[in-house]
């Protein structure tokens, strides 16, 4: 039994729509869709093979339980794509969820590097929303940046279906074929990016030089002292406080020294 | 003038207003998630597409509006919902009160995004997530379909409610405490410190996502110091990382140097970075 072009198309863009988080509900259903359980149910009902994929599906879900993001990285190798063609090609050759497992994490490093070229693309289409409201554009803006999904678009609807008909041979030697070091570039690059959203920030609230010591300070706390984002939000709550406290407040000084002047 | 204050306080409790930016900030999250802004641009994209009901007829002022918050802002985007709604309810505030500065708002916002991350990340991700799993396991196992419509139907129940109820009570508590501030007497203490709160946090966040390395090592015979671990290290942590953004900072603010630019810039400069061990 072979997979059928007309389930590898569809396999294809199911796992396109569901990995733009988008379908079905937005924000609302991301999270869960994202699910390694939910990916088996859709490839399930495409396959033709509904209690071989929930089987499959439950033990690498329960595998993947432990899956989190965190700041936006995942605490696991994700399988999000990578599932789209190892559960078909598994459900056919009729192997079970390791064998299922051993074809997605070997894709897991050639999905870092897809994600970071995404994430450079997506980057494309937010600055391009910058511009759009620049241009006055407005309505424009609200919707544009979906279209930065035209990169999950081409990978999902290009990899899943070709390594669908090609099988796990020629996933193996692709995967093998790559470089070490982009993998360790794009990380490097990655690690870069975040500079530049905060110091735009930065500029927006910095006034006076003197502001750069709460920055400072806090910088001290996560970085020399290790502490987490809570405990550094309360001592930052303590400072607002004392601030607050020792400001003075301006209509009772005016008033004070209107009574002087008597 | 009265007429537009006459309208935006209509706004405060206008149903259809709520509900259409809600599924604004629904749509908009799962749009364009970057390691530059990460939900910087969903916030931008909910607060354009009301943009013109704050701002009818007044293209500049939605400009700007749209432009303020195109910075960095990571929450878990559930919890999260608050601060959409704190966010929204004082920008309408400010649209007809300058009191309410953007630097307010945007100190309020860092503020709560790292203990509603935390407190997000705990409660959905670590713990009501991973129950909503184990029972879907339990009930698929064998191979019925059961336990996988289950799970979306009971998580996505679940987040519906949470987040709806969340970005209400934002809106409202956000349009309170706005206007408790405006006719307060205590503006110019309470700011400031929101202010100091806000940039204290950043600093925080900023540490613990960004982390810049080198890679040199220095060998002199049979010893080698590593640069990193044995002199910058010592030295001050995460120094690298420091640099780098007060490079940024000056960029963006003296040179005026846009985002695409730097970003474009730091490809190169990872690349050859990487390559000599400069960066590691």
């Amino acid at each position: 039994m072979q997979i059928t072009i007309l389930q590898a198309i569809l396999l294809g863009l199911f796992c396109f729509l569901v990995s733009t988080g988008m379908f079905p509900l937005g924000w609302l259903s991301m999270n869960i869709m994202s699910k390694p359980l939910i990916h088996c149910l859709i490839i399930g009902m495409i396959m033709g093979d509904m209690k071989n994929a929930m089987i499959i599906g439950c033990v690498i879900q329960a595998a993947y339980i432990g899956q989190m993001s965190i700041g936006g990285v995942a605490t696991l190798p994700k399988i999000n794509i990578a599932l789209w063609f190892a559960l078909p090609l598994t459900l056919v050759s009729g192997g079970d969820a390791a064998e299922c497992l051993t074809i997605a994490l070997a894709f897991a490093a050639v999905q870092n590097i897809l994600d970071t070229v995404g994430n450079l693309v997506k980057v494309g289409f937010l600055h391009r929303q910058d511009a759009l409201i620049e241009k006055g554009k407005i309505k424009q803006a609200w919707w544009f940046p979906a279209a930065g999904h035209i990169w999950t678009m081409v990978s999902c609807l290009v990899i899943v279906p070709v390594f669908c008909l090609a099988g796990s041979a020629v996933i193996s030697s692709i995967v093998s074929a790559l470089p070490p070091q982009i993998n360790a570039i794009t990380s490097t690059f990655t690690g870069l990016l975040p500079a530049i959203g905060f110091m735009i920030l930065m500029v927006t609230l910095i006034h006076s030089p003197f502001q750069w010591i709460y920055f400072l300070f806090g910088f001290v706390l996560a970085a020399a002292l290790g502490w987490d984002t809570i405990s550094i939000t309360v001592v930052g709550c303590v400072i607002a406080y004392l601030i607050f406290q020792f400001t003075p407040d301006k209509k009772m000084a005016a008033a004070g020294v209107e009574e002087d002047d008597d | 003038m009265t007429q537009n204050t006459e309208r935006l306080q209509a706004l405060k409790s206008d149903k259809k207003f709520v509900n259409k930016a809600f599924w604004a900030y629904n749509w908009s999250i799962p749009m364009n998630f970057t390691r530059e802004r990460m939900l910087g641009c969903s916030m931008v994209s909910m607060l354009a597409r009301v943009a013109d009901e704050i701002y009818p007829e007044d293209v500049e002022k939605q400009k700007e509006l749209c432009r303020n918050h195109e910075v960095f802002f990571n929450t878990q985007q559930g919890l999260g919902a608050v601060i959409y709604g704190i966010v929204l309810g004082m920008e309408v505030e400010r649209a007809h009160d300058d009191t309410i500065t953007n630097e307010l708002i945007q100190s309020i916002k860092q503020a709560l995004a790292g203990p509603l991350a935390g407190l997000g990340d705990s409660l959905i991700q670590a713990l009501i997530t991973p129950i909503l799993i184990s029972i879907a396991i339990g009930l698929s196992t064998e191979g019925s379909i059961l336990g996988a419509l289950f799970l979306f139907a009971a998580y996505t129940v679940i987040n519906a409610i949470l987040c709806l109820t969340l970005f209400k009570t934002g809106y409202k508590y956000g349009i309170i405490g706005a206007e408790t501030l405006v006719s307060s007497n205590m503006k110019e203490r309470v700011i400031p410190a929101f202010e100091a709160l806000g940039i204290t946090v950043i600093g925080g966040v900023l540490a613990g996502i960004m982390n810049v390395k080198t890679g040199l090592v220095a060998s002199f015979g049979q010893t080698s110091i590593n640069i990193q671990t044995d002199v910058l290290d010592a030295f001050f942590p995460k120094i690298l990382t420091l640099v780098i953004c007060f490079i940024v900072y000056y960029l963006v603010k003296e040179k005026k140097w846009s985002a695409t630019k730097i970003m474009l810039w730091m490809i190169p400069v990872a690349i050859i970075g990487y390559m000599t061990t400069i960066l590691a």
